[in-house]
């Protein structure tokens, strides 16, 4: 994992699967609840992420269901996945953090 | 026809956008979450979601370059060949618009050489990819760049500033030298 902060999007993906496996559908809808509709991912953005992430080891393929003639695949967070979250979350609270602080001396509140 | 079905028609034309393996793996995938995504009762896909099919698909094929040379194959090639280079022009198109508008960038007509520019810059990306289809890419490119370029030479003649700064050099040419003459 390098130093570099993850993309929002990537983050949120991730965030998404911690709470159990999900398909790509149930992931776009997740992401814009978690985001309060702010990231509304598309289906090509959605899925070069998830190549991108199988590929790097965070996500796996965990199970196929057929529904309504469809194909649905279901993504889950692999141990190394739920590492990087954490590193990220780690990372940005402690930003956050001082953020917080050097505000309140500005006499502002971060909202 | 049925709505879905045309829906569902036009975006499978869209994921020709990606890679043929990445279309095995995640297209009929990616056509069950597209048409659970789109409003009822659309026969087209929303322009935002074309858009970021072809640019998921570039970014697929550009990140897997280093994957699979080998496998060139013309009809992927063909496919981004062909919807590149009218993507290219819009875009330089709308540079070209912009740079009309704002008039503190407008230096010598520079935005005429932008598209030529883009031209040549496009065969090289695509190459990385595609080799067998870098030869036909580069040959489109050349022979839109000559053209781009007779139409630029002709129109410099009603092109104030291009005229002016081409005139004012070729009307003169010695001017300096013959100054030096003098002193």
């Amino acid at each position: 994992m390098t130093n570099q902060a993850m993309q929002e999007p990537t983050f949120l993906i991730l965030t998404a699967l911690a709470a159990g496996a999900q398909h790509g559908y149930g992931i776009m809808t997740d992401v814009a609840r978690i985001s309060g509709d702010r990231v509304r991912l598309r289906a090509g953005t959605l899925y070069a992420a998830l190549d991108r992430l199988r590929g790097d080891g965070l996500i796996d393929a965990d199970r196929e269901e057929i529904v309504d003639g469809r194909l649905r695949r279901y993504y889950r967070l692999t141990p190394s996945g739920a590492d990087a979250l954490a590193a990220e979350t780690a990372r940005m609270r402690s930003n956050a953090a001082v953020a917080t602080r050097r505000l309140r001396t500005l006499g502002m509140s971060a909202s | 026809m049925n709505d879905s079905l045309a829906l569902e028609r036009r975006y499978r034309r869209l994921l020709v956008w990606f890679p043929a393996e990445h279309r095995r793996e995640y297209g009929e995938e990616m056509i069950g979450v597209l048409l659970a995504s789109t409003p009822q009762g659309r026969r087209r896909p929303r322009l935002a979601d074309a858009f970021d099919l072809m640019t998921g698909g570039l970014r697929a094929r550009l990140s897997r370059q280093g994957a699979g040379l080998g496998d060139a194959r013309w009809p992927d090639a063909l496919a981004v060949c062909s919807a590149a280079l009218p993507v290219t022009l819009l875009t330089a198109l709308a540079v070209n618009y912009l740079w009309n508008l704002l008039p503190a960038l407008d230096f010598y007509g520079v935005s005429d050489f932008y598209l030529p520019a883009l031209a040549l810059a496009l065969p090289p990306l695509i190459a990385l990819r595609y080799r067998r289809a870098a030869a036909a890419a580069a040959l489109v490119a050349a022979t839109w760049f000559w053209f781009l370029l007779l139409r630029v030479t002709r129109s410099v003649s009603s092109h104030p500033r291009l005229s002016v700064a081409l005139g004012g050099a070729s009307r003169n040419p010695y001017g300096r030298s013959g100054r030096h003459g003098v002193t």
